[in-house]
């Protein structure tokens, strides 16, 4: 995994709109999926970062009035992180 | 997380699934994350809600998973740092006036009581050389733990 292909991920998650943050989403998806081990180590070395990431996409989702919130992103967006934190070896990192 | 998402903000079916999946994400955290900051980040969140009073739930949900992590801590052990952790209790004890410790029912009390039974369950008499590496050798007197 490229560390600027990341950096664009990670900015498409701060910033980004919600097609771009479904973009993000799709591609670290594909990285928890992947078997690739030079992959899985990037992930780790690069958790807390991607974890700070998304606690504060998560905030901003939450605090918007119910009608705002884009619930089919939310799902997804769950559903990806309930994959990360069941990583054990990511999350011991953190 | 879980007060924001329980409050029937979204259609039914929604909602059930965003509580369900996100106390999921909570077992997770508290079953892989180091117990260590999983219980000290608790207490600080246990801490910052008994004093708010704003939302009982809240601090009862923080309990909730203070006792499954305590419950959790004999498969832990080898994770379990106990002077971090012990510190920790005296630092939410110090919060506490004497006459607010012994109001019933107080559940953060009971909170600190189970994770110390724990302790004392897990390391024995060793215990007590953790308690002296970290809460007597902190600056503020222990009035309670030790007891």
């Amino acid at each position: 995994m490229e560390e600027g292909l990341f950096e664009k991920c990670l900015e498409l998650l701060r910033r980004g709109s919600i097609a771009g943050k479904l973009d993000a989403l799709l591609f670290i998806q594909d990285v928890i999926s992947s078997e690739n081990q030079g992959n899985k180590e990037f992930l780790e070395t690069n958790a807390g970062t991607l974890l700070s990431v998304l606690q504060t996409v998560l905030s901003n989702l939450l605090s918007k009035p119910s009608s705002k919130v884009p619930i089919k992103f939310l799902l997804y967006f769950l559903d990806l992180v309930h994959k990360l934190v069941t990583i054990k070896s990511f999350l011991k990192v953190c | 997380m879980l007060v924001q998402t329980d409050q029937s903000r979204f259609e039914s079916k929604d909602n059930v699934s965003i509580i369900k999946i996100m106390n999921s994400i909570i077992l997770r955290l508290l079953e892989n994350s180091d117990p260590n900051r999983s219980i000290i980040a608790l207490f600080a969140l246990a801490s910052k809600y008994r004093k708010s009073q704003e939302d009982d739930r809240v601090l009862g949900l923080v309990l909730k998973c203070i006792l499954k992590l305590a419950n959790a801590l004999r498969t832990l052990v080898s994770a379990v740092k106990p002077d971090k952790i012990l510190l920790e209790l005296h630092l939410f004890l110090l919060d506490y006036e004497d006459d607010q410790i012994h109001v019933q029912p107080n559940i953060p009390i009971k909170a600190v009581k189970i994770i110390l039974q724990q302790l004392v369950n897990l390391f024995g008499q060793r215990i007590l050389q953790f308690y002296a590496q970290s809460v007597q050798a902190h600056p503020s007197e222990d009035k309670y733990l030790k007891k």
